[in-house]
């Protein structure tokens, strides 16, 4: 994530420090984040919220057909992680730690482990 | 020496093939049927191997009153071989294994050949009997074992019907009582007495004692058409014996007291006169609290009462109404995601024409329908196959794509 979040997070004391906090991060994610992550973080994003309106649904109506509800929510918790991972690997920031792995083949394992996760989730939603 | 190793072959497989040939006994063709005929003319009638056909006449059964063994031995078109011997090799109870009679021949007599077995005075019961034939060096199956019943008449001594007093205070009466006659007077079992029979079972025509198959005492009331059926066991000295406690039998009665008539039934395999014999009237008094109004009559062979199959019940479900909503809810962070991306300004300006970036689109898009006909139809072995297709055509033209993109920067 953008690194400069970090010096603003002193000062605990009043409540507006919190409101103050969370302006000057979303300044200097807007600021400093390529927009290539910040597509991404839209789609990270997208799924987060698919996963949680499935979690609210179960809780609210029950778990009858529970295969499916597995499914859908393990396809929303396993593309989060995969987008989480093609995210690090993308990062500017993060070459140093990714030597051999360019972005285009990063995207490509993002690809091929979003084929093999998506082919056990619609086997699994009956 | 060639010669006789197979014979000695030709021996089993000459039986085997007659067994097969004769298995069938209903023919559809003429031609079927000469055959046969052809068949049985040469196995009985050739220089070499003649099987021989022995079989009891009547069934294997002797007794006092038909004390001879009669077999009949034949060649396989049925002609009795009479100038044939035919002997017992060894004649063994099937219980105790002990041998009674060994190497006794049988005598002719017309066309069967006989054995009076009861001149060894066999007890009753199965015994094996293994019986060879020789004369002609041709013969093949001509040893057999076979398994002889003796039967015998059996008779009931030393009845004797009592009283039993629980508390043992007074003595036991009993009575003796001597078949086919009845006893006079009736008994009474009640809550203070019980009532009680024993007797003996010997073999008439030796005098051993017996242990039939069935000895059972029925007592069948005579109101109500109830009948109740008991087994007398014997004791160590084979003396049978049982005994009528009316306290832990009444579930059995249904507690209805009333006259009932006793009857003694013998029967076995091997005896020739099974007994039924009415020996007594027993009172029967059961404690008046226990006793039914009517007595049902338990009749086992009308329909039982229909048993309703519980469905499983399928399980709740929102309402419609709900789970659309929901769908059209799950749809909302899609339409978030695309704003968000319009937003940003997520683009397509750089899409090239080339022709792996479209094959890589086209393949991938494929992809994502097979997932969706996945879902519909297929199963998971005809969805694997066609992903390796199209993985690796998307595959290939994804790598030379990408190859591009990284040279390109």
């Amino acid at each position: 994530m953008s690194g400069a979040a970090g010096s603003g997070a002193g000062g605990a004391g009043s409540a507006g420090s919190v409101g103050s906090v969370v302006r000057r991060f979303l300044a200097e994610y807007g600021s400093g984040t390529p927009s290539r992550l910040k597509v991404l973080d839209a789609y990270l994003l997208y799924v987060l919220l698919t996963g949680a309106l499935q979690f609210g649904y179960c809780l609210g109506v029950g778990t009858f057909p529970f295969n499916s509800f597995l499914s859908g929510f393990i396809s929303a918790v396993g593309s989060f992680i995969l987008g989480v991972c093609l995210r690090i690997q993308i990062n500017p920031q993060n070459k140093g730690e990714f030597q051999g792995i360019s972005p285009e083949r990063a995207f490509a394992d993002f690809l091929f482990a979003n084929t093999i996760l998506h082919l056990v989730v619609i086997n699994f939603v009956g | 020496f060639h010669l006789g190793y197979f014979a000695f072959l030709f021996q089993d497989q000459i039986i085997q093939l007659m067994n097969a040939i004769f298995s069938k006994k209903n023919f559809e063709t003429l031609s079927e049927a000469f055959s046969i005929a052809c068949a049985t003319g040469a196995l009985s009638r050739n220089r070499y191997h003649l099987p021989v056909i022995i079989v009891p006449e009547g069934s294997a059964a002797v007794s006092h009153h038909q004390p001879v063994l009669k077999l009949q031995v034949t060649n396989v078109m049925s002609q009795p071989l009479t100038q044939a011997s035919v002997k017992l090799d060894y004649a063994k109870s099937a219980s105790t294994k002990a041998t009674v009679l060994q190497q006794t021949p049988f005598v002719l007599s017309g066309d069967v050949f006989e054995l009076n077995f009861m001149n060894v005075k066999p007890a009753s019961g199965y015994y094996d009997f293994s019986i060879s034939v020789d004369g002609d060096n041709r013969f093949i199956a001509n040893k057999v074992e076979l398994k002889v019943k003796v039967s015998t008449e059996v008779g009931i001594t030393n009845v004797d019907l009592s009283t039993v007093d629980k508390d043992q205070s007074i003595a036991p009466k009993t009575t003796r009582v001597a078949y086919p006659a009845k006893a006079k007077g009736s008994f009474t079992a009640d809550s203070h007495q019980n009532f009680a029979l024993s007797f003996q079972l010997i073999d008439v025509n030796s005098g051993a004692e017996l242990t039939p198959h069935q000895t059972f005492v029925r007592l069948h009331n005579q109101k109500t058409g109830q009948e109740v059926v008991f087994v007398a066991e014997p004791d160590s000295k084979n003396v049978y014996k049982f005994e009528l406690d009316t306290s832990e039998r009444k579930t059995e009665f249904d507690s209805a007291s009333g006259t009932y008539t006793l009857y003694l039934i013998i029967g076995d395999a091997t005896l020739e006169n099974p007994i039924l014999w009415n020996v007594a009237d027993v009172v029967i008094k059961f404690p008046e609290e226990d006793a039914p109004s009517t007595v049902q009559s338990k009749n086992l062979f009308v329909p039982k009462p229909e048993i309703q199959h519980l469905f499983r019940e399928p399980e709740k479900r929102p309402p419609t109404v709900v789970s659309n909503t929901f769908t059209a809810l799950i749809l909302s962070p899609l339409l978030l995601l695309l704003i968000l991306w319009i937003k940003i300004g997520a683009n397509i300006s750089n899409f090239s024409f080339a022709p792996s970036t479209i094959v890589f689109h086209m393949g991938h898009a494929a992809m994502l329908g097979l997932m969706y006909v996945y879902w519909t139809q297929l199963n998971m072995f005809q969805t694997l196959k066609y992903l390796a297709i199209l993985g690796g055509v998307t595959f290939l033209a994804g790598n030379r794509m990408l190859a591009h993109k990284a040279v390109k920067r």
